[in-house]
C-alpha cells in the first residue's frame, strides 16, 4: 500500500439532533442545584451509641460498618450489654464482638434499628429505624426514624422475640453450641402490633398498615420501597388512587430492578424518581400520614413505624432537597426536551447505562472507496447520514472518500508485451526485406557492371528502389510509432509479392551471369580436351606395336617341345570328344549318379559330425548343431533340390541333436530316391567315363609342364612385355578418361541453368503477424493482478477516455 | 463412698481319711423321682410311686425306694419331701458320699476362719509323718469348690486321732472386700488364687464370690478410715456425713464434684486382719468455713451457668439444690441472701464470659408478658412473705367458677416437696368441684393419685420449643381459664411437710398467677385443651 494519502477527499456536514427520541431514561433534575449534604446516618447513630447506659440492641439486615463496630469495646467498657441481631455473620466482627457482646444470626431480619437502654426500668429510653442500607451509603436522604415510647416498647419485644429465636449465635471467642441457644424463658412473639409493624409468616400488619396509609391519600402520595415486586399487590391500589387524581410520587434505587414501572404505564399522575444512594424507604400521604420502612430485598420480615406529622414533614423536605440527586423517568420524549447533561437509560432488569449528552458529536463515517472513478473526481459519494444513536445535540458528520487504487501487486499487462514482440518480429522482418531489396540492388549494380560492356540489358532497377522506399518508410513511421497498424496486413502482403519479385530479379540476374561464364568455361576446356585425345591416340599406336614384337620373342619353343605339345593337344581333344559323347549319350544316368555320391558325401559328413559331437560338452552340441551342422545340411539338401525332404524330416521334432544326425542319416541311406540301379552295361559306361576323365586331366598337366619348361631363361623378355603391357593400359585408360570428359561437356554448349532452389529469399517468405485482438489503451497504463485488468490512469483529464477503453479492455478503472 | 480393701494370704492343705458328701449330677434316676414327687404334692406314697413306675412293679420295691429315700434324708419319716430332697429337685444335684484318702486344701483367714477351697484323693498318703488335726472347724460344714464350684461337705474323720498330713505351702489366696457405702447392697468379697495340686500341679482360681459372708456394718469402718487418714485441715462431719476440707487446693475436678479421693496405707483393722494399701473413692466433701462456701457456691454457680441460658427461675432452682446439698446444709443462711444480678456480676468480673453472658442476656432480654394479654382483674400477685394456704390460693384464682376439669403443665413436679405441693393445688381445686385433672411434665413421677391423668412433655410438645414456663387452665361452665404462673408452686415454704393439707398456710416468695388470652397459651396446651372439651361434649 501506498503511504500517500493526498488522493483522500475530506467531507463534513453538520446536522441538528434536536429531534431524537429517547425511550425510558432517567432524566437528571437540577443537576447543577447543590445537594444538602445530612449527617451520615453513621455518625447520628455513634452519637446514640454513647447515650447508652446499661444495654444497646442492635439489629442490621446489611453489614456493620466498622465504625459502628468500633463502638462496642467502648460501651463494654462502660457495663453497656451490646446485643446484636443480623442476618449474616462476617468474621471480622469477631474481634469487636468478643467478650463484649452477643451476636445472634437470624436470617430474616430487616432494615437497621437500635435501640439504647429500651427496659422499662431504665432513664434512656430511645430507638431508631432506618433503612437497611442506611449505614453502607452516603449522599441518600440518610432519614434516622425515631420511636415513640410505644413503638420502642413494641420494637424492643420484637427484638427479644426474634433474638432468642435466632438460629445462630457468635460471641467472638467460641461459637456456641446449638443447645445452649434455646432461651431460657418461653418467648411470645409481637402479635396485633400498635405502632411497630412487621410482615411475618402468618401475619402482614405492615402491608396491611401501608394499604391504609395509602388509601388515606387525597392530593399526594410519595412512596419510596424497596423492592416494588414484593408489594405487587400494592400497585393496583396506587393505580387506582392515580385514576382520582391523587398526585404520586414513586422513588426507587437507581440500582434495582425498575421493571415494575411497566405496571403503571397509561397512568397519567404517577411520577417515577430514582436515587443513586436510596436509603430511605416510606409511604407518605398528603401532609400528615405517613409510615417509615426498614427497607428489604423481601417484604417478608420487613418493619415499620407509623411516622408523625413532623416526621412525615421531615422526610418530604429531605426528599425536596435531594431534588437535585433525583432522577425522573420518562418513557418517551425527544432530546431538545431533556435540559440536563447526562440521562440514564432504563435496561429493564439489565444494566443502566448512564451517558452524557454532548453538545455535539463527530460521526466519522470513515473512508468510503469509490469504486467508479468519475464519482471520485466528481466527488458526490455520501454516506447515508445516521444520528438516531448519537446522544448529542448537534452532529459533525464527517466522511472521506478515496478512488479506486492500482493494486500494488499489479504487473504490468501481457498485452503490452505481445505488441511488442509482434512489432519487433515485424520491424526485423522489414529490415530483412529492406537489407535483400539492397542485396538484389547492390547485385544487380554489379552484374550490369561487369556484363555492361558486353551485352546490352535493360535495367528495371527503378523498381527495386520504388520498393526500398516504401518499406523504409513504413520503418520510419513504426519507429516512431506513428505508423497505422491496420495497414500492416496489405504492408506484408505487398512486402510478399516485392519479395517474389525481387527473387525472381535476382534469378534471372544470375541466370543470365551464369549462362554467360558457362559458355566461355565450355569452350575453353573443349579445346584442350581435344588436344590432348590427339596427343593419346598416337601414344598407344607406338605402345601396341612394341608389345606385339615383344610377344613374338616369348612363344618362341624348341621344335621337340613343340611337337609333343601338338601331339598332347591333339590326345585331349580326342578325349574331350568322348567324354562329351558320353555324357550327351547317358545324361539321366550320370544325373543319378552325381546325386548318388552327394548323398554319400552328405552321410560321410554326418558320420564324422557325430563321430565329433562325442567329445563335445553337453551345451555345445546344441549350438554346434544349430550352428554347423544343421545350416551345412540345409544347403546340401538345397543343392540336391530336396528341401522339402529335409523339412519333412525336421517334422519329427526330435529333441536330441545327434538322434536327429542320425535319423537323417538313416533316412538318406534308405531312400530309394537316391538309388540308382545300374545294370553292367551302365555299369561299364560309368566306369569308362570316369576313366576317360581322369585321362584327360592328366594330360592337361603333362601340357602344363611342358609349357613352365619352356619359359625358364626368359624372364627379362616376360618383365618386359608385362611392363610394356601396363604402359599401354595406362594410356588406353588416360584416353578413356578423356574421352568421357569430352562426352560429358558434349559435343555443343547447351545451358542448364542452375536449379531454382539454389536462389532462396534469405528470410522466410512465410511471414504472418499475429498481432493481439486488442489494442493497447489509448490512455492509462493497462496492469493485470490475477485475471482482473486494471487500467490505470493518473488524471481527470483522462477520465473520459479511460472509460471507454476500460470498457473495450475490460479492465477496472483505478487510480495510480 | 468407695473402697477396696485386699489381702493375700498362704493356702494349707491337709491328707487323711475321710467320708466327703458331694453333690453330683449323674444320678437322674433319684433327680427324676424327686422332681416326680415335688410336681405331684410333695407327699410320697407307695400308690404315688406304683403310678410313677407302673402296675408291674411289685410292691416290695416300691416300698424299698421308700425307704432308701427317707434314709438318705430326702424325704422326712412322714413321706414328705425335705429340704434337702426339694433342693435336689430344683438344682439336681444329689449327695453322694464317698470315703477315702482326700486332700484338702484351706485356708485360715481373720474373716472367712477356716474355708476349704477344694478336696481331691490322694494316694501317698503317709501315715507316719502326720500330726494331730483339729478337725471341729471342717466337720459339717458345705463348702463350694473354687475349682468346679461343686458343693461338698466333710462328713467325719475316719481315725480317732484324726492325724492328718498337714502341708503349710499348697498354693497362695487374695481377699478382695469391696465396700460401697451410698450403695444399698452389700459389701462383696472375692477369692482368687493358686493351689499346689498334688496330682495336677498348679490350680487357678479367680475372682470367686463369696455369698452370705457379709453383715457387716461397712459405712462405720469406711467413716473410721476417713477419719484416721484424712489430710490436715480436713474435718470429718459426721452428722452431715461429709468431709469439711479448705477449698484451696481443690481440683476443679473435686469442688465441682463436691467429692475427692484419700489414700489409705496398708493397714491392720481389729478383728479384721491386715490389709494391702488402697484408696477410698468419692468421698462426699463440703466447705469448711462460711467465706469458703460463698465462693464454692460461685464456682458451681459459675460451672452450671456454662451450659446454655439460664433463666433467674432455673438459677433459683439451682440455688436452692445446692441448698439441700449436705455440703452446703450448714450454709443455706448464705445461699439465702444471694442475688442474680450480684451472681451476674461476679461471674463477669472472675472473666468466666461464657457463663457471664447466660446469667446476663436473660436478664437483659427477657420478655415479660404484654399486658395486652393478661385478662383484667384475673391476676394474683403474692408478694414475698405473704401467708398463704393453698385452699387461699386457688380461691382468689377462682372467684365464684365452678372449674371442672384442671390441666397443669410445669417442668418441676419431680421431687416430693414439689410433688406434695402440687397435690395440695390439685385437691384444693377438687374442693372447688374439679372432677378431670391433667399434668403435663418432664418425667414419669409417682403421684399415688389414680385420678390424675399424667401427660408427658415429649408428647404434649412434641416438634416445638418446649416451655419454660408453667402454665394451668381451669374450665368453667364450657370455657377455659388460662393461667401463667411466673414461678413453681414450691415458692410455697411449709414448716414442714408432714401433715399438710389444703388449709396449711405456707410462707410465699415472689409470685403471679395471671389468667392470659390463648395467643400467648402454649400453643400445644391450647390443642390439648380443645381435645379434653371435645371428649366433654360427647
Amino acid at each position: 500500500m501506498t503511504t500517500d494519502t493526498s488522493y483522500i477527499k475530506h467531507f463534513e456536514q453538520k446536522l441538528s439532533n434536536s429531534q431524537l427520541t429517547l425511550e425510558n431514561i432517567w432524566e437528571r433534575l437540577n443537576e447543577s442545584k447543590v445537594f444538602v449534604q445530612y449527617e451520615p446516618l453513621k455518625q447520628t447513630v455513634i452519637s446514640k451509641l454513647r447515650d447508652a447506659e446499661e444495654l444497646v440492641c442492635i439489629c442490621s439486615s446489611n453489614k456493620i460498618p466498622k465504625e459502628i463496630l468500633q463502638e462496642i469495646p467502648k460501651l463494654s467498657k462502660r457495663g453497656v450489654r451490646v446485643y446484636i441481631l443480623t442476618s449474616s455473620y462476617e468474621e471480622f466482627y469477631q474481634d469487636f464482638i468478643s467478650e463484649k457482646a452477643i451476636l445472634r444470626v437470624d436470617t430474616n431480619v430487616t432494615g437497621f434499628m437500635i435501640m439504647i437502654d429500651p427496659k422499662p426500668k431504665l432513664e434512656t429510653k430511645s430507638g431508631y429505624l432506618a433503612g437497611a442500607n442506611g449505614l453502607d451509603v452516603e449522599g441518600g436522604l440518610g432519614y434516622l426514624g425515631a420511636f415513640n415510647g410505644e413503638q420502642l416498647k413494641e420494637a424492643y419485644h420484637y427484638f427479644i422475640w426474634r433474638f432468642w429465636n435466632a438460629s445462630e449465635e457468635y460471641r467472638g471467642y467460641r461459637e456456641a453450641n446449638t443447645a445452649s441457644l434455646r432461651s431460657p424463658f418461653d418467648i411470645y412473639p409481637l402479635i396485633d402490633p400498635d405502632s411497630f409493624f412487621y410482615n411475618g409468616w402468618e401475619q402482614e400488619y405492615l402491608s396491611e398498615r401501608i394499604k391504609s396509609v395509602i388509601e388515606s391519600a387525597n392530593f399526594e402520595l410519595h412512596i419510596g420501597i424497596s423492592n416494588y415486586r414484593e408489594y405487587n399487590d400494592l400497585i393496583p391500589l396506587v393505580v387506582s388512587k392515580a385514576r382520582l387524581g391523587v398526585k404520586v410520587s414513586v422513588y426507587t434505587d437507581l440500582a434495582i430492578d425498575h421493571s415494575f414501572i411497566k405496571e403503571f404505564e397509561d397512568v397519567e399522575g404517577i411520577q417515577f424518581y430514582s436515587m443513586k444512594s436510596f436509603d430511605s424507604f416510606f409511604v407518605l400521604a398528603d401532609q400528615q400520614k405517613g409510615i417509615l420502612l426498614s427497607g428489604n430485598q423481601s417484604k417478608q420480615y420487613e418493619t415499620g413505624i407509623a411516622l408523625s406529622p413532623k416526621g412525615v414533614g421531615d422526610l418530604r423536605s429531605r426528599l425536596k432537597a435531594s431534588k437535585s440527586e433525583l432522577w425522573i423517568f420518562r418513557n418517551q420524549t425527544t432530546l431538545d426536551q431533556v435540559s440536563g447533561s447526562k440521562v440514564i437509560f432504563e435496561g429493564f432488569k439489565q444494566n443502566l447505562e448512564e451517558k452524557n449528552i454532548k453538545e455535539s458529536e463527530v460521526v466519522d463515517y470513515g473512508t468510503i472507496e469509490v469504486a467508479n472513478l468519475r464519482n471520485y473526481f466528481e466527488g458526490i459519494i455520501k454516506p447515508e447520514l445516521n444520528q438516531d444513536k448519537v446522544l448529542a445535540r448537534t452532529i459533525i458528520h464527517k466522511w472521506r472518500i478515496s478512488p479506486k487504487m492500482l493494486d500494488p501487486k499489479a504487473k504490468i499487462d501481457p498485452l503490452y508485451a505481445k505488441w511488442e514482440k509482434e512489432k519487433d518480429k515485424f520491424i526485423k522482418y522489414l529490415e530483412q526485406v529492406v537489407e535483400y531489396a539492397e542485396m538484389v540492388s547492390n547485385e544487380r549494380k554489379t552484374v550490369f557492371a561487369s556484363l555492361l560492356g558486353r551485352f546490352f540489358q535493360k535495367d528495371d532497377s527503378t523498381d527495386i528502389d520504388q520498393i526500398k522506399k516504401e518499406l523504409e518508410a513504413a520503418l520510419s513511421e513504426i519507429k516512431l510509432g506513428v505508423y497505422n497498424w491496420q495497414e500492416t496486413k496489405t504492408l506484408v502482403e505487398t512486402i510478399k509479392s516485392y519479395s517474389n519479385s525481387l527473387l525472381q530479379q535476382q534469378f534471372e540476374l544470375h541466370e543470365k551471369q551464369e549462362y554467360y561464364e558457362k559458355k566461355e568455361l565450355w569452350e575453353k576446356e573443349n579445346k584442350e580436351l581435344s588436344k590432348e585425345r590427339k596427343q593419346l591416340d598416337v601414344a598407344i599406336d607406338q605402345k601396341k606395336e612394341e608389345i606385339a614384337l615383344i610377344e613374338s620373342q616369348l612363344t618362341e619353343v624348341g621344335p621337340e617341345a613343340a611337337k609333343h605339345l601338338k601331339e598332347l593337344e591333339k590326345e585331349i581333344m580326342h578325349l574331350e570328344e568322348e567324354i562329351v559323347t558320353t555324357e550327351l549319350e547317358n545324361e539321366e544316368l550320370i544325373y543319378f549318379k552325381q546325386i548318388e555320391q552327394k548323398i554319400l558325401d552328405i552321410c560321410a559328413d554326418l558320420d564324422d559330425r557325430i563321430k565329433k559331437f562325442g567329445s563335445l560338452k553337453k551345451k555345445e552340441k546344441r549350438n554346434y548343431y544349430n550352428n554347423k551342422v544343421k545350416p551345412g545340411l540345409i544347403e546340401n539338401f538345397e543343392d540336391l533340390g530336396e528341401i522339402e525332404l529335409f523339412n519333412q524330416m525336421m517334422e519329427n521334432n526330435i529333441s536330441d541333436s545327434k538322434e536327429i544326425m542320425k535319423y537323417i542319416m538313416k533316412e538318406l541311406a534308405t531312400n530309394s530316391k537316391f538309388r540308382v540301379d545300374t545294370d553292367e552295361d551302365q555299369e561299364a559306361i560309368l566306369i569308362q567315363y570316369e576313366q576317360n576323365k581322369t585321362e584327360k586331366i592328366g594330360l592337361e598337366n603333362k601340357v602344363k609342364a611342358i609349357q613352365q619348361q619352356n619359359q625358364f631363361g626368359k624372364k627379362d623378355v616376360q618383365k618386359k612385355l608385362q611392363q610394356t603391357q601396363k604402359e599401354l593400359n595406362k594410356l588406353e585408360h588416360e584416353l578413356q578418361k578423356v574421352e568421357k570428359k569430352q562426352e560429358r561437356i558434349g559435343n555443343e554448349f547447351s545451358f542448364t541453368p542452375s536449379k531454382r532452389q539454389d536462389f532462396k529469399i534469405p528470410f522466410s517468405t512465410n511471414f504472418s503477424l499475429n498481432f493481439p485482438n486488442e489494442d493497447l489503451p489509448k490512455t492509462g497504463t493497462l496492469y493485470h493482478i490475477g485475471n482482473t485488468r486494471q487500467l490505470a490512469i493518473k488524471k481527470q483529464e483522462e477520465i473520459a477516455i479511460g472509460e471507454l477503453e476500460s470498457d473495450r479492455l475490460n479492465a477496472e478503472l483505478v487510480l495510480s | 463412698m468407695r473402697l477396696t480393701l485386699r489381702r493375700k494370704g498362704q493356702v494349707k492343705s491337709f491328707e487323711s481319711i475321710l467320708t466327703i458328701e458331694s453333690m453330683v449330677s449323674n444320678r437322674q434316676d433319684i433327680v427324676e423321682l424327686v422332681k416326680f414327687i415335688k410336681t405331684n404334692g410333695g407327699l410320697a406314697n407307695e400308690t404315688l410311686l406304683q403310678s410313677k413306675m407302673g402296675e408291674g412293679v411289685p410292691k416290695i420295691y416300691i416300698s424299698g425306694i421308700l425307704n432308701h429315700l427317707k434314709s438318705i434324708g430326702l424325704l422326712n419319716p412322714n413321706g414328705e419331701l425335705s429340704t434337702r430332697g426339694s433342693r435336689i429337685a430344683s438344682t439336681g444335684l444329689v449327695p453322694v458320699e464317698g470315703r477315702g484318702q482326700f486332700a484338702i486344701y484351706f485356708i485360715e483367714d481373720e474373716i472367712l476362719n477356716h474355708l476349704v477351697l477344694y478336696h481331691e484323693r490322694s494316694k501317698n498318703f503317709n501315715k507316719s509323718g502326720g500330726t494331730k488335726l483339729d478337725s471341729d472347724p471342717f466337720v459339717g460344714n458345705s463348702y463350694r469348690s473354687v475349682i468346679d464350684s461343686a458343693e461338698f461337705k466333710i462328713k467325719h474323720f475316719e481315725s480317732k486321732n484324726q492325724s492328718a498330713y498337714l502341708n503349710q505351702d499348697s498354693g497362695i489366696y487374695e481377699l478382695v472386700w469391696e465396700i460401697d457405702v451410698d450403695q444399698t447392697v452389700h459389701s462383696k468379697i472375692y477369692l482368687s488364687g493358686e493351689l499346689k495340686s498334688v496330682s495336677r500341679n498348679i490350680l487357678r482360681y479367680r475372682s470367686h464370690e463369696l455369698e452370705g459372708m457379709n453383715d457387716r456394718t461397712t459405712s462405720k469402718l469406711v467413716y473410721k478410715l476417713i477419719e484416721d487418714h484424712k489430710q490436715e485441715g480436713m474435718r470429718w462431719n459426721d452428722v452431715t456425713e461429709c468431709l469439711e476440707v479448705p477449698l484451696d487446693g481443690l481440683s476443679k475436678e473435686q469442688y465441682e464434684n463436691l467429692s475427692l479421693s484419700l489414700n489409705i496405707p496398708s493397714l491392720s483393722i481389729k478383728g479384721l486382719g491386715e490389709f494391702e494399701a488402697t484408696k477410698i473413692h468419692s468421698i462426699a466433701i463440703g466447705p469448711k468455713h462460711d467465706q469458703d462456701a460463698k465462693k464454692w457456691i460461685l464456682l458451681l454457680v459459675e460451672k452450671f451457668l456454662e451450659n446454655g441460658y439460664k433463666s433467674s427461675h432455673e438459677i433459683l432452682g439451682y440455688l436452692d439444690e445446692l441448698r439441700q446439698h449436705r455440703a452446703f446444709i450448714n450454709y443455706q443462711y448464705i445461699l439465702d441472701t444471694i442475688k442474680i444480678d450480684e451472681l451476674a456480676r461476679e461471674v463477669k468480673e472472675r472473666k468466666n464470659y461464657n457463663s457471664y453472658w447466660n446469667i446476663q442476656a436473660p436478664l437483659d432480654l427477657f420478655m415479660d408478658v404484654d399486658e395486652r394479654f393478661i385478662v383484667r382483674n384475673r391476676r394474683v400477685d403474692i408478694t414475698p412473705g405473704k401467708e398463704l394456704s393453698m385452699m387461699e390460693l386457688v380461691q382468689e384464682i377462682v372467684h365464684v367458677e365452678k372449674p371442672e376439669t384442671l390441666v397443669f403443665s410445669s417442668k418441676f413436679v419431680k421431687n416430693p416437696a414439689q410433688i406434695k405441693k402440687f397435690i395440695l393445688f390439685v385437691e384444693s381445686f377438687r374442693s372447688k368441684g374439679v372432677k378431670d385433672v391433667l399434668l403435663v411434665t418432664k418425667e414419669p413421677v409417682e403421684l399415688n393419685d389414680n385420678t390424675i391423668q399424667l401427660k408427658l412433655y415429649d408428647d404434649v410438645y412434641s416438634g416445638v420449643i418446649q416451655p419454660h414456663d408453667r402454665y394451668f387452665a381451669y374450665q368453667s361452665e364450657g370455657g377455659w381459664h388460662r393461667f401463667k404462673m411466673t414461678a413453681e408452686l414450691d415458692q410455697c415454704r411449709y414448716r414442714s411437710l408432714l401433715n399438710v393439707d389444703i388449709h396449711t398456710k405456707g410462707v410465699w416468695q415472689d409470685i403471679s398467677f395471671m389468667e392470659v388470652t390463648p395467643e400467648i397459651f402454649p400453643v400445644k396446651l391450647n390443642d390439648k385443651l380443645s381435645e379434653i372439651e371435645g371428649v366433654h361434649h360427647l
